[in-house]
């Protein structure tokens, strides 16, 4: 049997990730925890004593008792706002129609991207925080007002089945949307998910939170060029001069080593300003998704 | 086969053909595929060079059909038509002569000679067509009937003077032409004539040819006038006029003579000689002004000028010339009392003098009566307030303006009247009643008109004018009301009159200056238009086309056109080249002989429509077979072409009919079940009358048949079994219906051993939940008929023989038809309803068996 991939994720397909930082516990609305921890009577967050501890945490009845120095403390959990930005310019409705005839069925890149996508937004909304999904249009974050804004679960599952229902394409997705202002300001999480090939992230991004993942997601005939016909000519649409016969593409694993060179490039530019990259397929079995997100939980 | 266009224009069609199909192959060259690729916008790959052209054999034969269809179009548009040769009809056709009798002609005949020319040519026809003449000479269109008749006319209208060009002359004549097929034109081949003909649209409708008059000729010179000026001043005592002549030909020494006549008299001879070589010459002549003048002498009489020559001169016609005793002084005559010394006192003499100065031969009157003959068109009165009206004004003008304008004529020779005062300290009566008369009274009036009566002073003579609507010249911008002269004209009559408001004379008093008073008269006249002061020329008629002027097309020339100056064209012995000209009649100048008999040439497309036609049609079966050839979509080109050929084919509607097997036609309507079939079923096409197939041959036409018990012998054989033929026929899907027929005999109608198929075909009752009991409607129960069922032959899955046990078909006719006991107890409603589902099983069968509803079904079982 087939390892599921990408192409079939689900929002209630979840798996047992707890973030550390984005963990919510039962009674406790939010997924983010303060950083600055308090005194907690909980048995299940204590700890011997570490050198350097606060002695305010000090548990020093159970020392009185057992004369061993325990620490117990909590960290606060509150409200994470969290958004999601899709992208949906041209190249992430790639492959088009017009491939069908020669890869056969290869699901766009943006029905991966919104399931994605919609997987993260439920999981965020399982967890009690405040989670706006946004279309991007335009590279300027103040310019994208397309939004989806769940007031619970359910509300994501029924957008899911409708944009489902739609075969996710892009004008489904928009009719979906509303248009709302982002609440971009004190964001905590920032997700981009996107093919990077239209509309790049841009460094903005990183003046409205201080975490952000990008997904950057191509599609597996983009990074394997193995189904290119050698007298077929591959053009960039935004260039009409761009061409390349597809043996010249293959010739030399020229193709290959730019994209991956490509990628290495942006992962190198986000993890540097701080944030996280994570690299997907419309193949990428679920396996490798959920282990990015643990990746992602203890960032 | 001629084939009429131009290679020129074809062969530039067929490069700009050759030239798209090229630009067509390089746009339409098989283009590689494309796929797009998102990421190659952001990897930065090193450039590759791509073939841009692939060399691919193209599909032919689209490209080859598109190509000759647009060929054959082009081809098309070209106009090729055959030359066809068609025999003139006489009773139809006509024939028509135009002989061109312009000056030019009279260098090579005589018009007794070119009578004789076209005798000949009509006597060869005569009787043959309808023939018609015209010349150059008007509009006019002749139908002489017999080579006497022509000869006499043409030999009596003899040339012209004037020029004539061919194109407008047979333009106008073209409306007299109509039916014309043969257009035959004697002419010289000139330039002047021939120049801007474009017979070529004559020959849209008839066949144009000319013959040449030209008869051989010795080289010679042709002198003529290129003109003449008037040199001199009107004041000048001796009239000078410089006389340019010129010459066309050889251009060999000439000499003659110059001679000026005014009405027979001789006015002056001069020798002249032309140099060789010399083409032109200059000849000043004088006559002295005594001897022009005289008081008989018509305003348009004519100084004829004629070239006499020692060698023979080639064209007679332009060695005469004519002008307008031009350059001379204009007769004036002034009406008006002597009084005292002239210098001084006489009112008129400083105009007398001023109006001499300026080029008129005033001649002076003390007062009018009908002793003053006077031919000039310039009077000038002065109205003296004391003399009586008759003497100081021209009142016959006056009567004769009263009764032109009363018979509504029209007259051109009315003189232009001044009416002046004598002095400046005036009533002005006498001038107001002059002027009142001359212009404004419907009849002479000889008593003093109120409104002059109430002139008084120069004001009031302006007011008064003003009122009457006369135009003002002079006086300024604050004396708006103080004119100088006021003008009044009848346009119709062209007679003006002109009356001022102080005496012409030069004084303190009326502010003249004696300086100055001639330029004032010579502008007085010449913003009346007395006289044009700036032209020098004396005019006479010059047309190079008499076919322009308006008497042309009646006929009606005036003395002075027919007197008029050759113009300089025909005098210049050029012609134009032959391949601008129609075809020459004849032959090298033959006549006389009737070369060929009279066609017509007429050009008939049809070959080549045909030709274009079979093209185009193989053409579409062409791109037919590659259409259907080719990996394009067939279903959708089968489609297309069903929907070609099945648009013109009529549409097929599906009708159920009643089929019934019997020995002989009787009456059976089931128009009111039909009616009750349509409206309560989506079976709109059931016919009413039923089908009667009485000798059993044709029978497997039909999907079903009904039969009673009394014609069962044409289904059974001798044994009482279903005919073999029958049998076949049910096993092809027939239905047959039988009524009346008993249980036994539905037993021995399928014998022992009968089957169909691999089934055993056995009798059953319907059972109730037969599909016969609910095909359409829900049936509880079929009528029984003295305890006979309804039976029926199943086999193969379906209901192939139903036996009904009375006439059911008879019960149909009408709710109260029937009078068997059977049929009459069975509801009309139950009848209609049965019926119904009889039909519903004999086209759908047991519908519920039928595997395409099985999905409905199932689903909503579900």
């Amino acid at each position: 049997m087939e390892e599921p991939t990408l192409a079939a994720l689900h929002p209630l397909i979840l798996s047992d990730i707890y973030f550390s930082k984005l963990h919510s516990s039962r009674g406790i609305h939010g997924s983010f925890r303060f950083n600055l921890p308090r005194t907690s009577r909980s048995l299940e967050l204590s700890r011997a004593y570490a050198p350097g501890d606060s002695v305010r945490h000090i548990d020093w009845k159970m020392y009185a008792r057992s004369n061993q120095l325990i620490v117990r403390q909590q960290r606060e959990e509150a409200l994470a706002k969290v958004i999601i930005y899709l992208d949906s310019s041209p190249s992430m409705d790639w492959p088009n129609e017009g491939l069908k005839n020669i890869v056969g069925k290869v699901p766009r890149k943006f029905e991966v991207a919104a399931r994605v996508a919609f997987n993260l937004v439920y999981r965020h909304k399982r967890m009690g925080d405040q989670t706006q999904l946004i279309l991007l249009e335009s590279q300027d974050l103040e310019d994208n007002v397309l939004c989806f804004t769940p007031n619970n679960p359910s509300e994501v599952l029924s957008a899911f089945d409708y944009c489902m229902n739609g075969s996710f394409q892009i004008e489904t997705v928009k009719g979906m949307l509303k248009g709302e202002h982002p609440y971009l300001h004190n964001t905590h999480l920032i997700y981009w998910i996107g093919d990077l090939c239209s509309l790049p992230f841009t460094d903005e991004v990183f003046e409205h939170t201080h975490r952000f993942c990008l997904f950057h997601l191509l599609s597996h005939l983009e990074k394997d060029p193995s189904w290119m016909e050698d007298k077929t000519c591959y053009f960039d649409q935004s260039s009409k001069f761009k061409e390349y016969l597809g043996q010249d593409l293959k010739a030399k694993n020229k193709y290959i080593r730019k994209i991956e060179k490509w990628c290495e490039t942006i992962e190198h530019e986000v993890t540097r300003k701080g944030g996280m990259y994570l690299s997907f397929t419309d193949k990428s079995s679920l396996q490798n998704y959920f282990a990015g997100l643990e990746a992602l939980a203890s960032w | 086969m001629d084939i009429m266009f131009s290679p020129h224009f074809a062969l530039f069609i067929a490069m700009a053909a050759f030239i798209v199909a090229c630009a067509i192959w390089l746009l339409i060259r098989i283009r590689r595929q494309t796929v797009w690729l998102p990421p190659l916008k952001v990897i930065a790959m090193e450039p590759s060079r791509l073939r841009r052209l692939v060399l691919k054999v193209p599909p032919w034969t689209p490209f080859l059909v598109f190509f000759l269809t647009g060929m054959t179009f082009l081809f098309f548009m070209l106009q090729p038509a055959n030359k066809v040769i068609l025999q003139i009809a006489p009773q139809s056709d006509r024939v028509h002569f135009f002989i061109d009798m312009s000056p030019s002609l009279s260098r090579y005949v005589t018009p007794d000679q070119l009578a004789a020319q076209v005798g000949k040519v009509w006597s060869n026809w005569e009787g043959e067509v309808k023939l018609s003449i015209s010349t150059s000479h008007s509009g006019e269109v002749f139908y002489p009937q017999s080579k006497a008749e022509v000869e006499k006319l043409v030999a009596s209208l003899g040339f012209h003077r004037a020029g004539v060009e061919l194109g407008s002359a047979l333009a106008k004549l073209k409306s007299q032409l109509e039916g014309v097929s043969f257009l035959l034109i004697f002419s010289d081949g000139d330039q002047a004539s021939w120049q801007d003909f474009n017979w070529k649209y004559l020959e849209a409708g008839m066949d144009v040819s000319w013959i040449d008059v030209k008869t051989p000729q010795l080289a010679s010179d042709n002198v003529y006038f290129r003109d003449i000026f008037v040199t001199s001043q009107p004041q000048d005592p001796v009239l000078e006029w410089d006389v340019e002549i010129e010459r066309s030909g050889r251009l060999l020494a000439r000499a003659g003579k110059l001679r000026g006549t005014l009405q027979g008299r001789n006015l002056l001879e001069i020798a002249w000689s032309l140099n060789e070589g010399q083409s032109r010459l200059t000849i000043p002549a004088s006559i002295p002004i005594e001897q022009i003048e005289s008081s008989t002498l018509p305003a348009d009489a004519a100084l004829v000028w004629q070239l006499e020559f020692l060698q023979p001169d080639m064209i007679s016609l332009d060695n005469t010339f004519r002008t307008l005793v031009g350059g001379m002084r204009q007769n004036a005559l002034l009406v008006a009392p002597v009084a005292g010394e002239r210098m001084i006192e006489d009112p008129f003499f400083q105009l007398q003098s001023a109006l001499e100065v300026i080029g008129f031969l005033p001649r002076r009157w003390d007062r009018y009566d009908e002793s003053v003959l006077e031919t000039s068109k310039f009077w000038i009165f002065g109205v003296d307030e004391e003399r009586p009206l008759a003497e100081t004004c021209p009142l016959p003008l006056a009567q004769r303006r009263i009764d032109l304008q009363r018979r509504k004529s029209q007259a051109s020779d009315f003189p232009h009247v001044w009416l002046a005062p004598l002095v400046v300290e005036t009533s002005y009566r006498n001038l107001c009643h002059c002027f009142y008369n001359l212009i404004r009274a419907e009849r002479v009036e000889a008593k003093i008109p109120q409104l002059c009566q109430d002139v008084y002073d120069r004001p009031s003579l302006n007011a008064l004018m003003r009122a009457w609507g006369a135009s003002r010249l002079g006086g300024g911008i604050a004396e708006e009301q103080q004119g100088l002269s006021w003008f009044k004209e009848d346009k119709a009559l062209g007679f003006a009159v002109t009356a001022f408001t102080l005496p012409l004379k030069p004084s303190k008093l009326t502010g003249m200056d004696h300086a100055l008073f001639p330029l004032l008269i010579k502008n007085l006249v010449g913003w009346y238009g007395i006289r044009d002061l700036t032209e020098n020329k004396s005019v006479w008629p010059r047309p190079v086309n008499l076919a322009q002027v308006v008497q042309w097309e009646k006929g009606d020339l005036d003395q002075k056109l027919r007197e008029s100056n050759v113009p300089m064209g025909e005098s210049l012995h050029s012609h134009l080249q032959a391949s601008l000209l129609p075809k020459r009649w004849g032959g090298e100048g033959t006549l006389g002989q009737k070369q060929i008999s009279l066609q017509r040439e007429e050009k008939d497309p049809l070959p080549w429509l045909y030709v274009c036609l079979i093209v185009i049609l193989s053409i579409m079966v062409l791109e037919l077979l590659w259409h259907f050839g080719t990996h394009v979509r067939r279903r959708f080109s089968l489609l297309l072409l069903a929907g070609c050929f099945g648009y013109g084919v009529p549409s097929a509607r599906a009708e159920i009919q009643v089929s019934v097997l019997s020995k002989q036609v009787r009456p059976l309507s089931l128009d009111r079940v039909a009616r009750e079939i349509s409206s309560r079923t989506s079976v709109d096409d059931f016919l009413g009358e039923p089908y009667f197939e009485t000798r059993g041959e044709n029978f497997r036409g039909e999907p079903w048949y009904w039969t009673a018990f009394p014609d069962r012998d044409m289904l059974v054989d001798r044994d009482g079994v279903l005919k073999p033929a029958f049998r076949s026929w049910l096993a092809r899907g027939g239905f047959l219906i039988l009524q009346g027929f008993g249980r036994d005999v539905l037993t021995q109608l399928t014998g022992k051993g009968f089957s169909m198929q691999r089934d055993q075909a056995r009798w059953v009752p319907i059972p109730p939940d037969h599909e016969l009991m609910r095909s359409f409607y829900l049936l509880e129960a079929l009528p029984a008929c003295q305890g006979e069922v309804w039976y029926g032959l199943q086999f193969d899955g379906r209901l192939a023989i139903l036996a009904i046990p009375y006439d059911f078909l008879g019960s149909l006719t009408s709710p109260t038809a029937p009078s068997g006991a059977c049929e009459s107890v069975v509801p009309w409603e139950q009848r209609v309803r049965i019926f119904v589902n009889i039909i519903k099983v004999a086209l759908t069968t047991d519908y519920k068996k039928d595997q395409v509803h099985m999905r409905e079904i199932l689903k909503r079982l579900r």
